[in-house]
């Protein structure tokens, strides 16, 4: 028996599942190891996951039959039955395949943490697998699951074709009730994940990150279907301001033939993609300049006072005038040379500074950033050894600094006069290199020696460490050395003198103006006074001109989706040639042709830029919030930093607009050539 | 603008439109092709004006001069005494907005409008909101009252073709020029709307010039210009010109 009604809603929903399909099995893929291993810790969330996925599949299972048998009863040869019967036949596949997959997938999980049989009744019907793969090398299981998962992958791909296809052959009233209940659950899961889900997820906690995961997957679906039910609205209320923007809005909501309407999604496309890399890669790149900035403000001073040739003597006063100028926070005095630091295994040099371990603390993070020993063993070296095991807060060195290793590398005898020995702070590079933990024995060479009967003899002295320190800057890690001031100045045989004052400021943005306030408060010629930016201008530099190059080679990028919508505005004033002819005819003047046609680009263009910017926010705010991990041993940095900057989006939204105005200039003024005459003749 | 007796009293006051010595010539695969040749010619105001012929004969191109859509090689095409040819394209713009209505063979709507914005087109292109009022009087009077909110897509022909004629009126124009407004109506269709354009000028004393091939039209006309050729052929008046009749719109 066959029947002519026209498909009904559930073929819609069908195809919605369809399309979402791909994109579901692309997730789980890539989250798959995430799966497993939260899973191994527990129990619960694999029973959620199993029920929440078994009952999607089934139920999309069942549909596909149901729909199968719809197909069977279309009449032989009706429009589209072909296409509704592969749709149906290949999501039930999908569905069994899925299924399975995931099954596998997770008997593998419970094999391997040797719960085969224990679970519930989900664990049983989705475990069955288990029964099959029972005999086999658990080395098996992995090929299996990614040829199930590439198999899954081609039919999820099949079944997108197909749903897009077929969504087409249900009449456009049941697509829009389709919709109706899409956006009325979109709306309940929106305002249900705002109520109860966190918007950035706690520090290492990774069920929480899937809670904010899913709460900004929500809300950015949410945002999307809003946009796009604002858009009729937003173009009748367009059309409303006046003649031009009347007949510009018109033309784009109205229906066009084939070519132009693939061409104006298109043209929207290009814009919104790159738009979108555009600021995302300046996202990133902001993200390492503000890393950066960090930490460099963190372990060096806003703005350095010293002498250019010289050391400073009868340095107090200054350091107190420095202290009661306008703006600073913080002041304190360093003494730096350049030695040789030597451990029993290695050697290597060093920028060795002599600080005060009372005041350092106002200016630089150095003290929170040991990692391993206190900053306030450089005062009393004596409770370096009392404490050698240690109390403080475990670092990336961890690894390194194993057992073995420690008892190995503290080899030099303890005699009495070693209590007396002064303390060092070394950054965690360095101490990897010489294999040092805290308690370890250093010789510390400075050239400053005494006069030998054969020239200088380098001076040398033991010294213990009393602390490891990691600033996340590899080049102060592996370089920077710090022992107590008045030991520096005795070893260094300077005493009374240092080589400037560190200052921090209130403001780091202030800390130019600053600097100069500094100067004449001090009223001395011979000092030098420099701030953070141009003691660290080469840097900022380079970082700056990387971003110029990047923010030029991607706006190529948009320039290129310039021409797209140059194209589709060409095409569109090819198509609107005789509407154009009765405009002019009923005496619209050149210029207002022209402006119509500009507008229409314009909208163009925002729509994409708008759509960019969005996915680009979506992008950086998700990689800020949830951060992408890097490798800490290639880059340094532990997560891709990622900062946010409104001016950058406004640029970025301004020069889209700028170039689809650009765009659009041509093809206007082609619209606004068209003679009336010409245009009106043929028919 | 006003039409009224008082015009005659005045001492030969200039036509509404006059043309001197239009030619006009294409240029047609490297050769110039003459498709007019010195055409003389004046309409009073309030005149019905038909122009006949046969095809080629430069009908159309007349007709697009005098609604300064085209301008010609040489020869001067005034307006109450002023000549139009030397305008500028947004003063020539602005001058047919306000002074000229067209009527085309194929209507020449924008689909994607309604006919109650379609009839108001030509006072959105001012700028002007304010003719709603005006348009759906227009449509009652061409009878199309229950017709305002369809696209010209959902109608026939001949509603089209009176859509167009009160978007043709909507700016209150001196001069309607029509280009074979009856060409592709059936018989009854093509009376009612002739029966209108009659209609319009006794009651509003507008001018109307129309291209026709319709034999039975021509002859309702009360002045006739025959083309032959790019020349006119004859100029007949069957009857007074009727701008006494004409009252103040």
């Amino acid at each position: 028996m066959t029947e002519r009604r026209p498909l009904g809603f559930w073929t819609a929903v069908l195809c919605g599942l369809g399309v979402f399909q791909l994109a579901a099995v692309l997730a789980f893929a890539a989250t798959s190891t995430l799966w497993f291993q939260a899973q191994l810790e527990n129990d619960l969330l694999w029973v959620r996951l199993v029920i929440g996925w078994s009952t999607i599949q089934l139920s999309l299972l069942l549909l596909s039959v149901g729909i199968l048998q719809r197909a069977a009863r279309m009449p032989r040869g009706s429009r589209g039955r072909a296409r509704v019967f592969g749709l149906s036949a290949v999501s039930a596949g999908h569905a069994v395949i899925t299924t399975v997959s995931v099954g596998i997938l997770l008997w593998a999980a419970r094999v391997s943490t040797g719960h085969v049989l224990g679970g519930t009744v989900a664990s049983l019907l989705f475990g069955l697998t288990h029964l099959v793969y029972d005999e086999l090398d658990l080395d098996w299981v992995p090929t299996l699951y990614h040829g199930a998962t590439m198999l899954q992958t081609a039919s999820a791909a099949m079944l997108l074709s197909l749903s897009a296809s077929c969504w087409f052959l249900v009449p456009l009233e049941r697509r829009q009730r389709f919709w109706l209940g899409f956006d009325v659950a979109l709306v309940i899961a929106f305002v249900v994940v705002t109520a109860i889900l966190p918007l950035s997820p706690t520090e290492g906690d990774d069920a929480s990150l899937l809670r904010a995961v899913i709460r900004v997957s929500v809300t950015t679906v949410f945002a999307v279907r809003l946009a796009l039910r604002l858009v009729g609205p937003l173009l009748a209320a367009f059309e409303r301001i006046g003649f031009r923007t009347m007949i510009a809005a018109r033309h784009l909501r109205a229906k066009k033939t084939g070519f132009l309407a693939a061409s104006g999604t298109l043209s929207v496309l290009a814009v919104a993609v790159s738009s979108c890399m555009l600021i995302s890669v300046l996202s990133v790149m902001g993200g390492f300049r503000a890393d950066l900035t960090k930490k460099i403000l963190g372990n060096n001073a806003h703005i350095v006072i010293d002498k250019v040739y010289e050391e400073l003597s009868d340095w107090e006063p200054l350091l107190e005038r420095t202290r009661q100028t306008e703006g600073v926070i913080g002041a304190t005095p360093y003494l730096q040379v350049e030695v040789m630091v030597s451990s029993l295994s290695n050697r290597g040099g060093a920028i060795l500074r002599g600080i005060d371990p009372d005041t350092v603390s106002d200016v630089t993070d150095l003290a929170k950033n040991m990692t391993h020993g206190k900053l306030e063993y450089l005062k009393d070296p004596g409770r370096i050894l009392d404490s050698s095991v240690d109390t403080t807060k475990s670092g990336p060195v961890d690894a390194m600094m194993e057992e073995a290793e420690r008892t190995a590398a503290r080899g030099l005898p303890e005699g009495p006069e070693e209590e007396a020995m002064p303390g060092l702070i070394v950054g965690q590079e360095l101490a990897r290199a010489l294999r040092l933990v805290v308690g370890d024995r250093v010789t510390v060479v400075s050239p400053r020696g005494d006069l030998g009967p054969s020239g200088p003899i380098p001076r040398t002295r033991p010294f213990r460490i009393a602390g490891i320190f990691y600033s996340g800057m590899y080049e102060y890690d592996m370089k920077h050395a710090y022992i107590d001031l008045r030991t520096a100045q005795r070893f260094l045989r300077a005493e009374g003198r240092i080589s400037g004052i560190e200052v921090k400021v209130d403001n780091v943005e202030h800390a130019p103006a600053i600097a100069s306030r500094l100067v004449s408060k001090l009223g001395r010629d011979d000092l030098r006074v420099r701030d953070w930016k141009q003691m660290n201008q080469q840097l900022f530099g380079a970082l700056a001109l990387e971003k110029l190059a990047m923010f030029i080679t991607l706006g190529i990028a948009i320039l290129i989706a310039g021409f797209s919508v140059f194209g589709t505005l060409t095409l569109l004033v090819q198509e609107k040639r005789r509407e154009v002819g009765i405009l002019k005819a009923m005496g619209t003047p050149a210029r207002g042709v022209i402006r119509i046609f500009i507008i229409e680009g314009l909208l163009i263009g925002a729509a994409g830029g708008l759509m960019g910017l969005g996915l680009g926010f979506v992008l950086t705010f998700a990689a800020e919030h949830f951060g992408i991990r890097m490798n800490p041993e290639v880059y340094y940095i532990d997560k891709l930093p990622v900062h946010l900057d409104p001016t950058e989006f406004a640029l970025v939204g301004a020069s889209t607009v700028v170039v689809c105005l650009a765009a659009t200039l041509f093809p206007a003024y082609q619209a606004s050539r068209v003679r009336p005459v010409d245009a009106l003749r043929y028919d | 603008m006003r039409f009224g007796t008082t015009d005659r009293a005045r001492s030969m006051p200039d036509p509404l439109v006059t043309l001197q010595h239009v030619t006009k010539t294409f240029e047609h695969e490297g050769r110039p092709l003459e498709v007019l040749k010195g055409i003389d010619l004046e309409i009073e105001r309030g005149e019905m004006v038909t122009i006949v012929g046969p095809s080629g004969a430069g009908k159309s191109t007349l007709l697009h001069l005098i609604g300064t859509l085209d301008l010609p090689t040489s020869g001067r095409i005034l307006y109450e005494g002023k000549d139009v040819t030397r305008l500028g394209s947004s003063d020539l713009a602005e001058f047919r907005n306000r002074s000229i209505g067209f009527v085309f063979q194929f209507h020449h709507l924008l689909p994607e409008f309604t006919a109650l914005e379609n009839v108001m087109m030509p006072g959105l292109i001012q700028g002007s909101r304010r003719l709603e009022a005006r348009a759906r009087r227009l449509l009652d009077e061409v009878g199309l009252t229950d017709r305002l909110t369809h696209r010209p897509g959902e109608l026939s022909g001949g509603e089209q073709q009176r859509v167009a004629l009160a978007r043709a009126l909507l700016m209150e124009p001196k001069l309607v020029l029509a280009d074979e407004p009856t060409g592709n109506l059936d018989s009854q269709t093509s009376a009612s709307v002739q029966a209108l354009f009659f209609d319009l000028n006794r009651r509003h004393g507008i001018t109307f010039l129309i291209v026709t091939h319709s034999r039975d039209f021509a002859a309702m006309m009360p002045r006739q210009v025959s083309m032959k050729d790019g020349r006119i052929d004859s100029d007949e008046r069957r009857a007074q010109p009727l701008e006494n009749q004409g009252k103040p719109t």
